[in-house]
């Protein structure tokens, strides 16, 4: 996980020291890892099966 | 690392895995639950419809992101042609300031994300959440590396400045010290 790294800047805008980067990547990554880890709505799920579904009797049908 | 297959059980398989992450990412982009739902039903929808388009062998999960951020920003663009908001009265809505305090949790985190512009908070999520590397992200975006580089440094100076962290006095040694983070990525 790229919490810090070695970039040195844009040119316009140094680079954050590199606790400060690890701070953020911190939160970051907690921020981020509730949404991943909430749950996935049923209805995205039965989406996939409903499109597998449309596909194999397409191709029964035709 | 998933790679997909183009037949319908592998690229069913992989679109499962992958929904979490696609949901996590839309929710960053959009900053609204439901939108974010709708944008990854479009995105699942374009992928299994497009699915020989994939190159087996390459990130498949940045391929789906590809998609959900062009899907997004069309509709973004979209959109904005509709609704005319000559007074910045719908944005007001859509953003608020955060608190200016240093020790923040999730919730005012995420107000914080929502203070960066879009194209920057884009590439903190892929690079410093999402575990793509500058070039994957740059793919992703649609932009140079360079790019890429340039708008994390300048998202994570933005956030720096919305938690009023002005020098490493501002850090305590808890807060660096303090491991609240969950692996974001379930499919890296």
């Amino acid at each position: 996980m790229n919490t810090v790294d070695h970039f040195n800047g844009d040119g316009d805008v140094p680079a954050l020291d590199g606790r400060i980067q690890a701070l953020i990547g911190r939160q970051l990554q907690a921020h981020y890892g509730a949404l991943v880890n909430e749950k996935t709505p049923d209805n995205l799920l039965k989406l996939l099966d409903a499109l597998a579904n449309a596909e194999h009797k397409s191709k029964k049908d035709s | 690392l998933i790679v997909a297959g183009q037949e319908p059980n592998g690229i069913h398989r992989d679109l499962v895995a992958a929904m979490p992450n696609l949901r996590a990412f839309a929710i960053s982009l959009c900053g609204n639950v439901s939108t974010a739902n709708d944008l990854v039903q479009e995105t699942v929808t374009k992928a299994w419809a497009n699915r020989e388009k994939f190159t087996p062998g390459t990130n498949f999960k940045a391929w789906l992101f590809t998609i959900l951020r062009n899907t997004y920003f069309s509709d973004l663009r979209r959109s904005r042609r509709e609704i005319q908001d000559v007074d910045g009265a719908h944005a007001a809505l859509l953003s608020s300031p955060p608190e200016q305090n240093g020790h923040l949790d999730l919730k005012d985190f995420a107000r914080v994300l929502e203070q960066i512009s879009p194209d920057q908070r884009e590439a903190l999520i892929l690079v410093g959440a999402e575990g793509f590397s500058y070039e994957e992200a740059a793919v992703v975006c649609g932009c140079a590396v360079g790019t890429i580089k340039s708008r994390v440094n300048r998202a994570r100076h933005k956030i720096a400045e919305l938690m009023a962290i002005t020098s490493l006095d501002d850090i305590g040694s808890a807060s660096l010290q303090q491991s609240t983070a969950t692996p974001a990525s379930r499919i890296a």
